[in-house]
């Protein structure tokens, strides 16, 4: 048998399938945020004057928020958002992907590990566990 | 005229070398565009940078100077992280906590950010190739997340203590660095483990972790075992502890676990850890994303720069002597972990 023969039948769907979709999805999360940060830049660089000015005396997370007000700043921070919460699912979509495929050939005991992963993953994103950081 | 029988097919021999001579000369080609994409990608930066300092003036000229050069760093610490085979995370977290001060929560979930994404970019090769155990990956995930995610509280819970608790997390990094150091000159002139007949666990082979890939420069399939797993999962949890409360991508400690402790082939340890990485990684940035910690304006030229110097760095690696570099990068951990020590100590004394 060849070896690209060996490696076809031994790669599984699910994991070619995860590969392709966390890359898909980071590429596009990255892309989003770069243009909104470019945005913020040229539309609105008091805001981002304010974070880097902040950024470099050293203050928290907390104090960096107040930089991104008004409307549409706000409104570039959401498009922000939607990057960042694109980028941290990324891998939640891709094994709830491979979970689908697993079931399809009913391997329960990796169904179960998936799960178990992916309710990590969406506890943590959801906040349910969370420390004020202040 | 000449043939060559290659299974059912005849291939003419001057049309076989001709196209090869047409592939020879496309892989000179794409050589000769990516380097001139590459000079084009640094002059813009340096054009865009004077032009803006020099008649932009105002808040835009800082701010482009500011990302221009944050992005040059993130580009050297990705070359040189890929050349000597170092996670960019382990090298930008002590960087930027020792030398800058920028503060430790927004540096440490860049560090994880950077981490997901070197990983999420470089799965799909390794997990298409199979060099990567996507089952391994997925068991491996289990105890790694859930303590990657207790590390980043617990890195927060530390880190709102004050300036006492920023001590400690500065000390702590500091002994790691220091640590990561000795055990990278340390790996530098170990003997590869070469056998992988190492009798694999029942637990293992109910999980059906036992597998296979192709070592393309040995033109072989290597048939290897997992070993020690119930071993492998434990030193796992104290890994994702500590990549969860530093910020650091953990391949330095997950590499050394799956070739040494469970007996993988070197290959496939890395690729495997550099996925596991990703899923791992995300869950520890959530924690820092949902307290705020996670600024894009700081993040996106660090993921760019990282990710572009990693690109360029496995280019030239081939044409580029990496022994004097990996002196170089024991030498800029030692400074980084030893400045580390030295902040934090003066606090802590202090308190004793």
């Amino acid at each position: 048998m060849s070896l690209s023969k060996v490696i076809t039948s031994e790669t599984g769907q699910e994991a070619k399938m995860y590969g392709n979709i966390v890359f898909l999805l980071a590429i596009i999360s990255v892309v989003i945020l770069a243009v909104s940060c470019i945005l913020i830049m040229l539309r609105h660089s008091d805001a981002a004057y304010c974070t880097i000015g902040g950024l470099l005396s050293g203050d928290p997370p907390s104090e960096l928020k107040h930089c991104y007000s008004g409307a549409v700043t706000s409104a570039l921070g959401t498009i922000e958002s939607i990057g960042m919460t694109l980028f941290g699912v990324s891998t939640t979509i891709g094994l709830a992907l491979s979970c689908i495929i697993y079931m399809l050939r009913k391997d329960l005991i990796y169904v179960l590990i998936t799960l178990m992963i992916m309710v990590m993953l969406i506890v943590s994103a959801l906040g349910i566990i969370s420390i004020n950081a202040g | 005229m000449s043939y060559i029988r290659c299974g059912k097919s005849h291939w003419n021999i001057n049309e076989l070398l001709k196209a090869l001579n047409v592939k020879a000369n496309y892989e000179v080609i794409k050589g000769k565009i990516f380097k001139i994409m590459l000079i084009w990608v640094v002059s813009y930066m340096t054009l865009g940078m004077l032009i803006f300092a020099v008649v932009g003036g105002g808040f835009l000229s800082s701010q482009v100077i500011f990302f221009t050069s944050l992005a040059c760093v993130c580009v050297v610490i990705g070359i040189v992280a890929a050349l000597t085979g170092v996670g960019g995370a382990v090298l930008f977290t002590p960087i930027m906590m020792a030398f800058t001060p920028i503060n430790m929560d927004i540096i440490r979930s860049t560090g994880l950010a950077i981490a997901t994404m070197s990983s999420l970019v470089s799965s799909r090769q390794y997990l298409g190739s199979n060099l990567a155990n996507f089952r391994l990956v997925l068991v491996s995930s289990v105890p790694y997340t859930l303590f990657a995610i207790i590390g980043s509280l617990l890195g927060l819970r530390i880190g709102v203590l004050g300036s006492l608790g920023k001590a400690v997390i500065r000390f702590s990094l500091g002994v790691l660095v220091l640590s990561i150091a000795v055990l990278f000159m340390l790996r530098g002139s170990g003997a590869g483990n070469l056998s992988y007949t190492v009798k694999g666990d029942k637990l293992a082979g109910l999980l059906k972790l036992n597998s296979i890939y192709s070592d393309y420069s040995l033109n072989t399939i290597v048939k290897y075992n997992v070993g020690n797993l119930q071993w492998g999962l434990l030193s796992l949890m104290g890994v994702g502890l500590i990549s969860g409360m530093f910020g650091l991508g953990a391949g330095w400690a997950i590499v050394p676990i799956y070739s040494m402790l469970m007996q993988l082939p070197l290959k496939v340890a890395a690729a495997s850890s550099l996925v596991l990485i990703g899923i791992g990684d995300s869950a520890a940035m959530w924690v820092y994303i949902n307290n705020g910690a996670f600024i894009p304006l700081f993040a996106v030229p660090c993921l760019l720069g990282i990710v572009i110097g990693a690109r360029v760095g496995s280019r030239i690696m081939p044409k580029i002597k990496t022994s004097y570099l990996k002196i170089l990068v024991v030498i800029v951990m030692i400074i980084a972990g030893l400045r580390l020590l030295q902040q934090s100590l003066s606090i802590l004394m202090g308190w004793l």
